[in-house]
């Protein structure tokens, strides 16, 4: 078991050091701090606004990210952190290792994780940070803790739509069609967030789950928690067959 | 001597069509195996099921006595293997490159990676990224990657691919060294049969995914045909003397020249009998074909 984890530890660790230097590194943070920064602009500037009101001040970027943003650019960066190899030639050199194919997915579906993690908790501290900075009415830590709660679910559920777009990079050996999947998802997602297929659409569920505007009196959670679930387990299914085919 | 690779009746089938057909390999340590073959001749194909990149349609693969299969990939700790492309993540530096190499390989020594790039020559090109490197850097480090984790088997396709003379005169060497000083097993595989003729103690030829012959590099020198050309001031007075006198038979005239497949070891003989009939001799001399005749004659495209 200890030789196992220490394998993934090793595996992991080399596919962070992959990242080094790609510049789909630097928009990402970027792309991620559009959100915090429009709405720090948005009260700085404007008059409508003399308070933070966190409630208020933290879901804007919540929306934002989990409607579009996250939706899209998680595509996008699987779509690299797992074609890449493929595009790069450097398959045939991965996949004779003395590690398991499935490890190595195992591998970069953590650098995923992490890089989810990472990304959505920079934007919730940088929201705390950016609002502290304005006139705020008192920051409690039911608010805090609210929205504490809301990013971890929300990096729970954005890591679950990672497998399926793993799948699409995996079997296509390239990044385009999971950018084009992203991008699709992005659009779907406003057209659907507000019809009974929220709930069936994998893609809207992160905005569904998560505190978001529109006054809505139900959502049916079990269904939700369900296509989430579902989407993950056929998505690490069909990624597992489809690093079993051969490599050319 | 102990057997790295046995190959049985491997054979890969796409749609209806055979891209290797039942072929057999025998790699016995320290042996350097030159594959040779044709663009799509197959042995590209064998180097990825050896490899346990694709699956074969049938047959079998031992590697060090142990059948490959999906759950025995440890036995790639004692392979360094480069196919096709020299692939190295370009924005990333040689040293990085071969520093996740040696952390997946599991080798702890950190020195390693820097006797490699000494090995290889890239001590200067050491922090460059490989996206400001040539194809001939890249290839080197492609080479140094597979020597890192210091392989008991080398799995080489093609190379020398993209080096210039230079650069191929040094690979070759490289694998001639390794193979004698540290005595590793070299599978390697080329276009240039010149470059196999000159590295390799064991030679397979391969042709429309069926390994026509597996001989060692004295055999193979033994079969290349040897004839004896002549050139004369008459031609049939010559063919004339040598009927009679030597019984010689075998011969074919060939835009004015004479050639002898017979008494390869009686040149002088020839000469002094040809003289003695008052026969000038302009020219006469053995000639042995080259491996790349042989290839071709065994393939098909030299008749």
């Amino acid at each position: 078991m200890m030789p196992k984890l220490f394998e993934l530890y090793n595996i992991t660790t080399t596919e962070l050091q992959k990242l080094k230097n790609c510049k789909i590194l630097w928009a990402l943070p970027t792309i991620f701090l559009i959100p915090n920064f429009l709405v720090f602009l948005v009260y700085a500037s404007n008059s409508k606004y003399p308070l933070v009101v966190w409630d208020d001040y933290f879901l804007t970027p919540v929306m934002l990210i989990n409607l579009l943003v996250g939706i899209g650019f998680f595509a996008l960066l699987t779509g690299f952190i797992f074609s890449r190899e493929y595009q790069e030639h450097m398959i045939n050199n991965l996949f004779t290792y003395p590690n398991s194919r499935s490890e190595f997915f195992v591998g970069k579906l953590t650098v995923m994780l992490i890089i989810i993690a990472v990304t959505l908790f920079s934007s919730f501290v940088l929201s705390i940070l950016s609002g502290l900075i304005l006139k705020h009415e008192p920051l409690t830590t039911i608010v805090v803790f609210k929205y504490f709660k809301a990013y971890i679910l929300m990096v729970i559920m954005h890591f679950a739509l990672v497998p399926i777009v793993a799948q699409l990079s995996i079997s296509k050996r390239n990044i385009i069609p999971p950018t084009i999947l992203g991008i699709c998802a992005m659009v779907l997602n406003i057209i659907i967030f507000n019809t009974p297929l929220n709930t069936i659409f994998p893609w809207t569920i992160p905005t569904v789950f998560s505190p978001h505007d529109g006054a809505r009196t139900f959502t049916n959670y079990p269904l939700g928690t369900f296509t989430l679930l579902v989407t993950f387990v056929i998505g690490i299914v069909l990624s597992l067959n489809s690093l079993k085919k051969d490599v050319h | 001597m102990e057997s790295i690779l046995e190959i049985s009746n491997l054979s890969k089938k796409y749609g209806g069509e055979y891209a290797v057909q039942n072929l057999n390999m025998h790699i016995r340590q320290g042996d350097i195996y030159g594959f040779l073959g044709q663009n799509g001749a197959g042995e590209t194909t064998t180097i990825r099921m050896i490899l346990g990149l694709i699956k074969p349609t049938s047959g079998c693969v031992e590697l060090f006595g142990e059948p490959l299969n999906k759950t025995n990939y440890h036995v790639f700790i004692r392979i360094g293997s480069m196919v096709e492309y020299p692939g190295a993540y370009e924005n990333l530096t040689a040293v990085e490159n071969l520093e996740i190499h040696r952390k997946l390989m599991g080798i702890k020594k950190r020195e390693s990676v820097e006797e490699v790039i000494h090995l290889v020559g890239l001590s200067e090109a050491r922090n460059k990224k490989v996206r400001e490197f040539s194809l001939g850097m890249k290839q080197r480090l492609g080479i140094g990657r597979t020597l890192l984790h210091k392989p008991e088997l080398l799995v080489l396709d093609e190379p020398t691919n993209g080096l210039d003379p230079v650069g191929i005169k040094e690979i070759r060497e490289l694998i001639v060294t390794l193979a004698k000083r540290d005595k590793i097993t070299i599978l390697v595989s080329s276009h240039l049969l010149s470059e196999i003729e000159q590295m390799a103690t064991k030679i397979g030829i391969i042709n429309k995914g069926i390994l026509l012959e597996e001989m060692t590099l004295d055999t193979l020198i033994k079969k290349r045909e040897q004839h004896i050309k002549v050139k004369v001031n008459d031609l049939k007075a010559a063919i004339k003397c040598l009927t009679e006198n030597l019984d010689i038979k075998e011969f074919t005239v060939e835009n004015g020249l004479l050639k002898i497949f017979e008494r390869i070891n009686e040149t002088a003989n020839i000469n002094r009998l040809l003289v003695t009939n008052n026969i000038d001799v302009e020219e006469i001399c053995l000639i042995e074909d080259r491996l790349e005749d042989y290839f071709l004659k065994r393939i098909g495209g030299l008749e």
